[in-house]
């Protein structure tokens, strides 16, 4: 008996905790780690895709090499924001928002558009003009390094070894 | 706890196993290598009568490195505050079976794994059919061998099993937590007289699936989706198990802010077995009012970490928050203030009559049983087991804490009850602490080189009790091997010996009461390739 009016008083102590929500906003604290969005700061290095766990963010080369796409997936996101820490140009902001339910998947997907740079030996799109220009401004200008492909630049250190070599071998 | 001076009974206790190859690694590892025969003479003579006993045992792949698997079998000795590591190499792929000698549940299961995963024979395992995979797998097919074809099998469909005798089936998805576990109760009348568990409905490979597509700084993340309740152990847990591989020093101020989540985890995840039992019992005002004052908990971990379960705080080398002073003192003094509120009002719960009854006297676990059978966590200290790796093998900031480890000797489920309530306090007491001593400072140090082919085994006091990881890292950034042994992988297989005796309606108390985690113990996640 003792115990049962214990439990009453502590449920009427309590009172009623139910949240008049949805019909009610309820925000999730500042502190909440929502889904990251993506600023326009960003230079298409590709750091956070490495970084990432969940393999939400990607960059790739679209429309035969002519436009590179950063593309963050929220449907895969963990909101870790490794993506935030590793960012060289804090171009990832937290958000707190996390009603994310939809009907369009399209909603779930965030896209930044680069100008990729072109090796200056083979053509291909290695990089993005942006994040060239960053590394160039960087280390105070353009490297020779920097404008070419990380093929073209393993077959120059081959051939330069190649070239200096005395004697022996083949070619 | 460690009156006698350690290097001398280590070593008198090594000499009497008959182990030679040994070295002792940070964390108080020793690491032992045996031949098969010698190897099994040894484990068993440690589990019998050394102070020590089997904790769990897994195996790795090495055929590439040096040309045969291996089969660790790790004891934990508390009196001397290390864990003993007992390597064999297999080369014939198979091995006397420990468990056939031990006769011991923790024992049995995890050979049986290791049969399953790596498909090294154990001659005299008690087993029959699958332990972890489904019983259509096929037999030439072993998931976590590093020359596994990477596509899963086609399975036949399971043959129909017919139950052996009149079985009650319990499950597979409700009885007391709400999660994929299967018991078929043998039943006379009302009384439980035997027990078959299946489990593990929900593994997916998780271990593989980091040693395949992480890089070893990436594993905290996956490491903390294991578990729905007390994530941040295990990514605690994984992440001091890469740091002893590779040799990283952990900032104070880190170890600290380690230990405040671990903390706050404790009380909630005990917050929510007191809460589930009660329900259990067929208490749901208690259930809720319990569950009411949690809330204030989690809320508190959401503004520490910005997520009320999955802190995303670890990494190798430290923690990613660095909250400042007066937000640590608030929150520990919230948290600590609902502790206090939760345990009065749990406590004042059991003066309902209907309640008590349903607890006390019921699923009693003997001392010896838990000791030999690896019971771990609230359920062996409920069963007169003094163990706390919290203070046998200090870790974190708890070598630097003071706190006292309750333990009862009912061994029923009041007394597990009860313990948990005990604990929630004392943790409470250890944030007070925290909040009062923890040092300023770096919280990270990223300052170390990968290194290869190097193993690191660490362990923790999750809510539910021991939880240990083993690392080895591999090549190129990734591991070679990542083992997790959560602590419901010892408790479960025990509620074999908890059921029987008592009534079919007790099951779901019983069950709630070891605070079981199937999905820690199946290791589930759920993944889809990336395109
Ligand atoms: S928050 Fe984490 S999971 Fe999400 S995109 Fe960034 S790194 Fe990836
Ligand atoms: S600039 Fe930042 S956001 Fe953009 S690709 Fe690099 S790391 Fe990612």
């Amino acid at each position: 008996m003792v115990g049962r009016l214990t439990a009453l008083l502590a449920a009427l102590r309590t009172g009623r905790l139910t949240l008049p929500y949805p019909y009610q906003p309820a925000p999730a604290p500042r502190s909440y780690r929502g889904p990251p969005v993506f600023l326009d700061d960003c230079i298409g290095c590709g750091a956070c895709t490495y970084a990432c766990p969940a393999g939400a963010l990607s960059l790739r080369y679209l429309a035969g090499d002519d436009v590179v796409v950063l593309e963050h997936s929220v449907a895969r996101c963990i909101f870790c924001m490794l993506c935030a820490d590793v960012c060289p140009m804090e171009a990832v902001r937290r958000t707190s928002v996390y009603e994310l339910a939809t009907d369009n998947p399209a909603e779930l997907v965030q896209r930044l558009e680069h100008r990729p740079a072109h090796c200056a030996d083979c053509g291909a799109a290695y990089s993005t003009l942006r994040a060239v220009s960053e590394a160039a401004g960087r280390v105070g200008g353009i490297q020779r390094y920097m404008l070419r492909c990380p093929g073209c630049r393993a077959v120059e250190v081959a051939s330069v070894i190649a070239s200096s070599r005395r004697g022996g071998g083949l070619a | 706890m460690r009156d006698p001076p350690p290097g001398e009974t280590l070593a008198a206790l090594l000499r009497l196993a008959g182990l030679r190859d040994c070295r002792e690694e940070g964390g108080g590892v020793v690491y032992c290598r045996a031949g098969a025969g010698e190897g099994i003479r040894a484990a068993a003579r440690l589990h019998e009568d050394s102070g020590c006993r089997l904790t769990t045992c897994l195996a790795y792949d090495y055929r590439l490195v040096d040309g045969s698997f291996h089969v660790v079998y790790v004891f934990d000795c508390p009196r001397l505050g290390r864990y003993i590591d007992i390597d064999i190499a297999v080369s014939d792929s198979s091995i006397d079976s420990l468990a056939a000698v031990l006769e011991t549940m923790q024992c049995k299961w995890c050979e049986w794994e290791i049969r399953d995963l790596y498909g090294i024979g154990f001659r005299g395992h008690p087993g029959r059919g699958r332990l972890v995979l489904p019983d259509s797998w096929p037999e030439d097919y072993h998931p976590l061998r590093k020359d596994a074809p990477s596509r899963p099998p086609r399975l036949e469909r399971p043959a129909r099993r017919r139950a052996r005798g009149p079985g009650l089936p319990l499950g597979p998805y409700h009885p007391a937590l709400h999660e994929p576990e299967y018991f078929e109760l043998e039943v006379e009348g009302e009384r439980v007289k035997g027990v078959r568990y299946r489990g593990f409905f929900v593994y997916r490979g998780i271990e593989k699936l980091a040693e395949d597509r992480f890089r070893a700084e990436q594993v905290p993340f996956l490491a903390e989706r294991i578990c729905g309740i007390c994530g941040f152990v295990h990514s605690t847990t994984y992440c001091m198990a890469f740091e002893r591989a590779v040799g990283i020093e952990v900032p104070e101020r880190a170890k600290y802010l380690r230990s405040m989540l671990l903390e706050i985890e404790r009380i909630h995840s005990h917050l929510l077995c007191t809460a589930v039992m009660l329900h259990a019992a067929g208490y749901d005002t208690g259930f809720m009012q319990l569950m009411a004052v949690r809330e204030e908990v989690m809320s508190v971990a959401e503004e520490l970490t910005g997520n009320r379960k999955t802190y995303s705080a670890n990494t190798p080398g430290g923690v990613r928050i660095d909250p400042d002073d007066s937000l640590v003192r608030e929150a520990v003094e919230r948290v600590s203030r609902a502790a206090e509120k939760a345990v009065k009002l749990a406590r004042s719960f059991l003066e309902v009559s209907e309640v008590y009854t349903r607890l006390e006297g019921v699923g009693v676990l003997g001392r010896r049983d838990a000791w030999r059978h690896g019971a771990l966590g609230p359920v062996a200290r409920a069963s007169g087991i003094d163990v706390d790796v919290r203070r046998d093998h200090p870790y974190a900031a708890y070598g630097s804490l003071e706190f006292e480890v309750p333990v009862r000797d009912e061994g029923d489920c009041l007394a597990r009850y009860l313990l948990r309530l005990d604990e929630v306090l004392e943790s409470a007491s250890i944030l007070r602490q925290i909040a009062r001593s923890i040092p300023r400072g770096p919280v990270v140090n990223r300052d170390y080189d990968y290194a290869e082919l190097r193993v690191g085994q660490a362990a923790s006091e999750a809510p539910r009790g021991e939880c240990i990881h083993y690392v080895i890292t591999g090549v190129s950034g990734r591991l070679w091997r990542w083992k997790v042994r959560a602590p419901s992988y010892n408790n479960i297989p025990l509620l074999e010996l908890m059921l029987k005796g008592y009534l079919v309606a007790d099951a779901p108390v019983i069950i709630s009461s070891i605070d079981p985690c199937f999905s820690c113990t199946d290791r589930l996640i759920r993944v889809k390739r990336v395109g």
